[in-house]
Formats: C-alpha cells, structure tokens, sequence
C-alpha cells in the first residue's frame, strides 16, 4: 500500500511535469487510475503513456476527461430473438480474434456463440489492416506481444493450408545503401535471432537480385527476413468463420452487447441488442471496445485508446517490389517508433501495393476517415524510396492509388495484449489490446484462449472437429477447358459483371447466399473483389445492384452500400 | 472451340456498330460483333436527351434513337452479334479470348479486328478526397444508368464535382426528377463540357457553376452528409480559409474519361500518353498490323458523330485488310503537336486516305486562329481554340504527298 | 415599362456567343457580343420564353427495363417542364412499345406529343 501510493506520487508528478496541470492518480493491484481534468486530447495521451511507461504499472484506466471526449453510445435493443438462448460460451467480437477463437474452441464439446456488431466479419481492425504476417524482429522483447507474434508467425503455414486461403512469405527485405549501413545489417540478423525468427538470409548482390531485381547500383547487400507474411486477410476471417460454423458455432452478426450480467463475481447472461444469452464463460475479444465489455463485466483495469492507420493502395499495374521492402533507414526506424508514424510498402496477394499505415491517435473509436495529411505522408515518404532504390522501373504516380482506407488500432497504454482470465471475474476471459501485429499472432492467441479454457473448464474434446475449409470456386482464375465446362454446367459464370477483377455473376450469387452472407456491397466487394479494381464499381455497382436486389429480394432503394442506413439509392424516380 | 472470321469488332456502341457495318459493306463477308452488355448500343442507351447526330444525319436525335438507327442499319447487313459476351484477352496474333454464357469460353480467331470498347469514368479525385467512404458517392455516369435504365434517382440534394459533359446532362436530368442539384464545382477556371450544355442544363435550371472550386473533405458515415468546398489557387491548390460546408446526400464525379485499354496492352499496342488510347494512322490501325482502333477506346471525343467517323474508317479498312487489299507502301510519318495542341488523332498518317484530325487545344483562345499542319503547310483558320471543344479539320490526301517525318500541327493566334 | 438588360449565351451554333442585350418587354433593344444573325431570333425567342425539347422517361411494364425513355416531338415552353414531368409520372406503358411510338399527345395543349425514343419488346 505504501508503495502504490509513492508510485502514484511519482506518476502524478510526472504527468504535472509534462502537462503543467493536476490529475488524481491512483494505484491499486499494479492498476493505475487516472481522474481529472487535461486540456487537450493529447495531453490525456501523455498522461496515459507516461502510467503505463513504469515497469510498476500492469495497466492504466485513463478517466481523464478533455475537450471533445467521444461518450460511449450505447446500441438500441432491436429485438429479444435470443433471448432464452444459452451457450457454455460466449465470444464477443467477430475480428480475425474473435473468429480463430471460435474455431479453436470448437475443438472441444462446448456449444458456442459469437456475437458481432457489424453486419459482417472483421470490420474494424481486420479489414483495415495491411494483410500482412509480421516477423517479430519489430516486437519489443519479452513482452506478450512478441511472444503471440512469433508463434503465431510459426503458424500460418499449416493454418492457411486448413483454411484455403492465399499466403505467401514473401520477406522483409532490409537493403543497405551504402556501406554505413551495411555494417548494420548483422545487426538486424541478430536481432531477428534474439526475438526467435528463423535465421534471415544475409544477401549479397546477386542473392538481392534473384529475389528483388532492378535495384539501384549502390545497393550491394541486405537481409531477407524470410518469414514475413502476406494473406488474403478477408477470405481468412470468411474461412475461420465457414469453419468455426460447420464445427458447430453459432454466429450472430449485428447484435451488440449492451450489458453483462454477473452473479457472485460469476458470468451469467449477455445482454445484447437481440436479447439476453444466458452463459457461464464471457470471452471478450471486443477489439475497440475490450475496456467498455470489461466494464460491462465489472473488470474494468485498462483503458483502448484508438490509434488510426491509413493507408494507400495501388493499381495492379504497378507492382515494383515482390517483398516487404524496407532500406536500412526505414527498418531501424520502425525498431523505435512505437506509437509515431511508421509504415511501409507493402505488397498484397491480390497484387496492389500498399503504403501504410500512419499511425495517428484519435479520440474517436469509428474514426475511419482518411485525411490529406495522411496521404502525404505516406506518398512522401515512401515513393522517394522506391524512385531511389528501383531507379528502372516506372516511378510511383499518384494517379496510381486507386483506394485508400483508414482503421483504428485497439490499442492499451501498456502497449501490449491482455490474453488472461479475469482476476475478479469467474467465467471472463480477457483477449484484448489486441493491435498490430494482431493478425500474425492470431493463431497463436487462439491457442492460447484454447489452453486456458483447458485448465479453467476441462471440457472434453470435440471428435468431430475438422479444421478443414475449402473456398469457392474463383473463376478467373480457371484455365479455358475449365472455365467452359464451369460455364456449361451453370450459365451464370460465363455472365462476368465485374470487368476489371473478371467475376461472375455466379460468384456473386454465392456471396449472397454463403454461409456468412454478403448484406451489402461492400459484403460483395469483400468476397468477390467485384468492384475493387481499377473503375473502382463503375461498371459493376448497377449490375450488383441488380443481382443483389433479386437474390435478396428486396427493393433496390433498400440496398446498403456497408450498414446502418447507408442506402444505394434514394428511390424511384417513377 | 476456335471460331475464324473476317473481322471481329469489340464493343458495340456507336463506333463499334458503325465499324461492323462499314466492315460488311466493304465486303468482308465474315464478321462477328461481340457486346458484353445483353443489347446493343453501348452507352447510347442511357444517353436520353437530345443533340446525337446533328453533323452525321443532320438530326437531332436522342442516344437511344440514334443507337437504333444504327441498330436497323446493321440488322440489315446480317452481321453476327454475340451478346453477354465479354473479352479477357487478346494477343497480336488477333486471337480473342472471350467468355459468355450461352457460348462458354471463346477463342476467336480473326483476319482483322476493331476495338471499340470505350471509355471508363475516371475516379481518382474522389480517392484522393480526404473524409469518409460513405454510401451516396457516384460518377455521372453511374448515376445516369440508375436514373435512365433502372428508373432510380441516386439522391436528394447533390453536389457534383466536374463539369464534364455527362455531369451537365444527370444536373438537369436530376432536377427534372425532382432531386436538389445544389451546385457544380470545377478545379479549372474553365468548364470542362461544351457550351451548350451549360447553358441548357445549368442555366436553364439556375444551376450555379463554381470555377477554380474542388471538393476537399467528404463527410458521413453511413450516406454522405455533405462535403467541403474549397477555392483552389493558380497551382489548383486549396486555399486555407475558403473551406465552405454544404450539406448534401450526393457526391456526382465528372471529372474526365479515360479510354478502356487493358485489352490493347495484352495485345502489347503501342498507347500514347496524351490520348491514353492507341497510337494509330489515318486508317486507324493501331501499332500491331491488323488491329484497328476507333471511337472512344481510342481518344475521348466529345461527340458521337466524330466517334461514328472514326469507326467508319476503321470498319473500312480492317475489312480490306482482311481481304488482303490494304497496301502498305510507304511506311506512316508521325504527328506531332506544336504550340497550343494538347493531344492529336491520329498519330500517324499512312498516305492511305485523307487525313481527319482531331485537335485539342491546351489554352483557350477566344479569338481567330489558325490551325497550320507541316509540313506540307497546310492552314485552316477557326473562329477560336478551346480546351473543351475538338478541332476538326480535314487535309486531302493529295495535298499530303509530299509530307515528311514528322508533320507538326500548331494552333495559332491569327 | 423600363428597359433592362440581360446576358445570353446563344446555343444556335456551337461558336455560343456571349450577348448582352437590353430590352424592353420582349422588344430588343440593343445587342452586343453575337457574331451573327442567328442569334437575334434566339434572344427573342428566349425573351417570350424558352423553348426546348423534353427529354425523360416513363414506366413501361412487360418488358426488360421498367422505364423507356420518350421525348417531345418539338420544342415546348421550357417553363411548362414541372407540370409535364408530373403529368408523365402518371403514365405506365404495356410492352411492345416501337421507337417514335405517341406516348401522349398534345401534352399541356402544347401540340406536342410524348413520343418513345426506343423501342422495347415484351420479354
């Protein structure tokens, strides 16, 4: 006690120092509370931070309140449709987490739901991130995050094999430019080593080109950091969620939780927007809003704060760099920039190249918007590297980004994950802070939810669990005889109604109507890329429109663009 | 199933339809036009009001009707039409891959073949529009088929940005349907469309027009909430402190075309950087032998009799080269532009026919000009030169004998 | 009554010469900035009041499409377009419709008939 209260003296004075202002501090069980009043939204970051920079402070809830402090709404009930429902356990949170939660439970005998509050999967952090399966040489070591990332890292090769999803390691290629920084490249080799990646490849000249070709003159040696990943990332939540649910798991989407109900410090019943579940165990895997279901839960001990990332994407017709490409100056730089811009130039499987992301803190949770600044930044940074270091091929061009997206990462002031049972509560379990490299560690956190549910429940194993998934038929990517036959049986492949990425008719057909529908055009979009290529939906939105009016069946002016009231069209003209 | 024709023509809109039949009547007995939209007529159909064909049939006819007297013409012929039929590839040695549903997977092999597939909308400035992505952002063109074919009105209250020409026409056809077209906001201190279509679609509907004004921020989340305007200086650059909020459920893009060549690239044709389209003569055959180009695939032209002209060529002498009869004896010279020309088509000239070309000015110029091609140095003189109108001016074949590498062609101030 | 002015584009020719023009009533004054005659007859016309063709679309049921797009078969008092499109939001055509089919005749007792500018086969 004597110690919580000199250490919330140093914290208070700390945050006077940096602030010139007040706040409460408080300290309980390694928890730093923080209360009062600061300036500015930045100013309430900096207080955060400079909590949870102690080696004494586990986590920090910042109540501190500042101009423009977003108040968390809470959804309205729609209906009591699952009420009277009750599962052994309850997954909060349809992101890639949630989800590979959700299949790696259902390995064992428990009847599970996982409850999402998009009208889709993996709509805030998963799809706003780069698709990319981090090596952990980035990670701070020693912490959770590290560990979670080079395991998960580990896993992907088995996982995406099970789950039929594209994925390639293409590597992290760390280039030197001169010999300065030539030196540093052992350096990067032993770092990679220190934080468990598999030994990289030092590269001299031609070893550079059979992997990169076309660099500059001056560039002689680098490091291939042979381990870093790229995956479809919206096919894996689409698969993790096929097969979470032909294992058994039930998936209610657009249902929010709105309360949570303990008895005794023990979970009981989930309140949502669709009525009370009744359940004993409370996984929450809530992403931007962990803290607002550990409140709910009465475990309140840490607090998101929302940090975005945008990012630019290009037209397949530029694709300079197979690898994550990263000169020398930009890989030592991401070793030290935490929570300060970063980023980098990033292929995708599909074949655009990204820029991104920025990392930029935000006050609000559902900001998504992209900003000028951003954009920039990005373009600036990155475009002279690439013009510099593959000086033969064409020259990054802003007429070139075809697409550019911003999501916010879930982000505690520990800067680390959360992946426990709750202290005070029976039947929670915390997976949360979960941000980047989020999506590399994913099949390692599910595994390690596995483990504690395994010592918490001992529920027994589930004999019928097959972790196989396969995906649809992509028909573009079939060879002519194929495509013909594919065409004969069913009329509607031949009937392509995106132009640009060549999908069928057929493809969105089956979008609509899989396991995991497709509600909107963006739910097409996501699964059939229709609309994702160059005219971006020029050509394919009215013929969507039309397909998915009938499939549906229902007015094209009720047709959503993503959800909530974000209608197509207005109405009939007539 | 490989199927052999004459000539095989991609797209059927109004150059597309005009090429096949000029193909037929110039007697290449084989040809197959193929669509991939289920009828015929290409972006003619939802092009409703009136202005098509004054030149060509001395008519003012709407784009539907003008797509179905070309329609009529061309049923007359006994041209092959395959329907629902998209093309994925082609390759130099005229081999087209195609897909449909009522004939599977295509090859097709052909003598000669025109491409005519058109123009897409451009999007980018809406990419690169800071905000959100919300429901309720549409290119012109978009809007226009939902309004025209589907019978769906976009929106209530609309901004559009861009005055190209079909933004003009959905600010008119918007308003007649009872939608609020709160404004229209160009970049340049110039419109982007034709002069009459200002006037009969902006100002006969008190339709304000914003010069030298961009969208800089969208808002909303779920449907667009409004947007922000902004004056842009000389550079085109925002101006701090101009930033004016409109709120509006609609965000219409005229911003520009853009000739639809994936296809040609496969075929490895040679494209030019200022049309986007393919490098071709007076003949219209592109840089690979026996692939012809026309109409807006080609270079965007602002009117559909001049698209017309372009197919006609090509139909023209793609069926000769078919036939064997297309004599190449003395190799093209090149084009190119002198003071004030932004862009020029064709590229080349073949000493084959006389030479039609198609000018863009880079400035305009309110006063007489004279347009001078040289050599030979020829002069054409017009009343003025803008950006936003094509010249068109004529050099007969005889006058052209004597031209040489490489013919220069100038606007300037008389 | 006074005399006032106003500014014109004329639209007779592509050229679209911009006039200033000072009237009285539907008298013409004085003219300035036209290049040719042409343009006198247009700025009296647009003085008593515009004319234009209507182009728009009506409801069609049995075929493909659930609208067809028709036109006037001549100018009509541009003023009279509200009253005219609301007058054609009533009307629902039965497919087979041919191309310069009379949609509506003498609409607003303008002489001018509605007419079809497609045809659309019943499907």
């Amino acid at each position: 006690m004597q110690g919580d209260r000199a250490l919330a003296r140093e914290i208070q004075g700390e945050i006077e120092k940096a602030t010139g202002k007040q706040v409460a501090v408080s300290m309980r069980d390694g928890i730093a509370g923080l209360h009062g009043h600061l300036p500015s939204h930045q100013a309430a970051l900096e207080a955060g931070h400079l909590a949870g920079s102690s080696d004494k402070v586990r986590e920090v809830v910042n109540d501190i309140v500042f101009p423009g402090k977003m108040r968390f709404k809470t959804a309205r009930k729609v209906s009591e449709e699952l009420t009277g429902r009750e599962f052994d356990a309850v997954i909060v949170g349809g992101g890639v987490i949630g989800l590979a939660v959700a299949r790696e439970l259902s390995q064992f005998n428990l009847s599970i739901a996982l409850l999402e509050r998009h009208n889709d999967v993996g709509m805030d952090q998963t799809t706003h991130s780069n698709a990319m399966i981090h090596p952990a040489i980035q990670a701070k070591y020693g912490t959770l995050r590290w560990e979670m990332n080079y395991k998960g890292n580990r896993m992907w090769n088995e996982a995406a094999r099970q789950l039929d999803v594209d994925f390639k390691r293409v590597g992290t290629l760390i280039v030197a430019e001169n010999p300065g920084e030539e030196a540093l490249l052992p350096y990067a080799v032993s770092v990679a080593i220190k934080h468990n990646d598999p030994e990289p490849k030092l590269l001299d000249r031609a070893g550079l080109d059979r992997i990169e070709p076309g660099l500059a003159p001056n560039i002689r040696k680098g490091v291939l950091v042979w381990n870093t990943g790229i995956i479809g990332v919206f096919e894996l939540l689409i698969a993790y969620a096929e097969n979470a649910l032909s294992n058994g798991v039930s998936i209610f989407l657009d249902t929010s939780v709105i309360g949570v109900q303990t008895e005794g410090f023990a979970i009981k019943a989930v309140d949502t927007t669709r009525g009370t579940v009744r359940t004993g165990l409370l996984i929450n895997a809530a992403g931007l809003y962990a803290d607002r279901i550990a409140e709910f839960a009465g475990d309140r001990f840490f607090t998101i704060h929302p940090r975005k990332g945008e990012t630019i994407i290009f037209d397949k017709s530029y694709q300079p760099v197979r690898t994550v490409f990263a000169p020398v100056s930009i890989a030592a730089e991401s070793q030290e920039t935490r929570y300060t811009k970063g980023g980098g130039i990033i292929p995708t499987t599909d074949g655009n190249l990204q820029f991104g992301p920025t990392a930029m803190e935000v006050s609000d949770r559902e900001d998504v918007s992209t900003t000028a600044e951003g954009c920039d930044y990005l373009f600036d940074k990155f475009a002279p590297v690439l013009e510099r270091l593959k000086p033969g091929y064409e020259k990054p061009d802003r007429s070139k980004i075809i697409a550019r997206f911003a999501g916010c990462r879930a982000a505690t002031y520990k800067e680390d994950f959360i992946i426990e049972p709750s202290g005070k509560v029976r039947g929670l379990v915390h997976v949360a802070g979960i941000q980047s490299p989020g999506l590399a560690s994913a099949p390692a956190i599910a595994e390690r939810v596995r483990e504690i549910i395994r010592e918490e429940r001992h529920p027994s194993v589930n004999d019928k669990f097959n972790p196989v998934r396969n995906r649809q038929v992509r028909f573009s990517k079939l060879g002519p005889k194929e495509q013909d036959r594919f065409i004969r049986a069913n009329p509607r492949f031949g009937h392509i109604v995106c132009r640009c990425e060549n999908v069928s008719e057929e493809e969105v057909v089956r979008a609509l109507h899989g396991d995991i529908p497709a509600r909107s055009l963006d739910g097409v979009k996501r699964r059939t890329r229709a609309g994702q290529g160059r005219c971006q939906g020029g050509f394919c939105t009215p013929r969507i429109v039309e397909i998915a009016s009938r499939e549906m069946n229902i007015g094209k002016e009720h047709l959503l663009k993503s959800e909530g009231k974000s209608y197509v069209l207005s109405g009939r003209t007539k | 199933m490989i199927r052999e024709v004459d000539v095989a023509v991609i797209g059927s809109g109004p150059a597309g339809l005009t090429a096949a039949i000029h193909a037929h009547n110039s007697g290449a007995r084989k040809v197959l036009l193929l669509e991939r939209e289920e009828e015929l007529g290409g972006i003619l159909k939802q092009c409703i009001h009136n202005g098509f064909g004054l030149e060509q049939f001395k008519q003012d006819y709407t784009g539907p009707e003008y797509a179905e007297r070309l329609i009529k013409e061309l049923e007359k012929t006994g041209v092959q039409c395959f329907l629902n039929t998209l093309v994925t590839d082609l390759s130099s040695e005229r081999v087209i891959t195609a897909l449909s549903p009522e004939h599977g997977a295509l090859e097709i092999k052909a003598k000669s073949i025109v491409l005519a597939m058109g123009c897409r909308e451009r999007t980018g400035p809406s990419i690169g529009i800071p905000g959100t992505r919300p429901a309720g952002i549409f290119t012109a063109g978009v809007a226009q088929r939902f309004v025209n074919i589907d019978g769906y009105l976009p929106g209530k209250k609309v901004v559009i940005l861009g005055s190209g020409d079909i933004g003009l026409i959905m600010a008119r056809r918007l308003t007649l349907e009872g939608a609020r077209v709160i404004g229209v906001y160009e970049i340049m201190n110039y419109p982007g469309g034709l002069k009459r279509n200002i006037v009969q679609c902006l100002n006969d509907f008190d339709v304000p027009l914003h010069l030298s004004h961009t969208v800089t921020e969208i808002r909303g989340k779920e449907r667009v909430g409004g947007v922000v305007i902004s004056k842009v200086d000389s550079s085109l650059h925002p101006v701090q402190g101009t930033e004016k909020s409109i709120e509006c459920d609609t965000l219409l893009l005229s911003v520009g075309l853009i000739p639809e060549n994936e296809l040609s690239k496969k075929a490895g044709i040679e494209l030019s950087g200022a049309t986007k389209g393919p490098i071709t003569t007076e003949t219209m055959e592109t840089s690979v032998p026996g692939i012809f180009t026309c109409g807006n695939v080609s270079a965007v032209f602002d009117l559909v009799d001049y698209v017309a002209q372009t197919g006609a060529a090509a139909g023209t002498f793609a069926a000769r080269y078919a036939s064997g009869s297309l004599s190449a004896d003395r190799r093209p010279v090149d084009i190119v532009a002198g003071e004030n020309v932004r862009l020029l088509f064709p590229q080349r000239y073949g000493f084959q026919d006389d030479l039609v070309l198609f000018i863009r000015a880079a400035e305009p110029v309110e006063k007489p000009v004279t347009i001078e091609v040289a050599p030979p140095g020829s002069k054409i003189n017009r009343l003025y030169a803008r950006p936003n109108e094509m010249l068109r001016v004529k050099v007969p074949k005889e006058k052209l004998a004597e031209a040489k590498q490489p013919i220069k062609v100038s606007i300037m101030e008389k | 009554m006074a005399a006032e002015k106003k500014h014109f584009v004329c639209v007779v020719c592509p050229i679209g010469c911009e006039i200033d023009v000072v009237y009285d009533g539907s008298e013409i004054i004085s003219m300035e900035g036209n290049k040719c005659e042409k343009s006198e007859e247009f700025v009296r016309q647009e003085l008593i009041g515009p004319m234009r063709i209507l182009t728009t679309t009506v409801r069609i049921q049995g075929s493909r499409l659930p609208v067809i797009p028709v036109r006037t078969d001549k100018s009509v008092p541009k003023r009279l377009f509200p009253r005219m499109m609301k007058q054609l939001r009533r009307i629902k055509l039965q497919a087979p419709v041919n191309m310069l089919d009379v949609v509506a005749r003498d609409v607003l007792h303008t002489g001018a008939n509605i007419i079809a500018t497609r045809t659309m086969l019943r499907e």
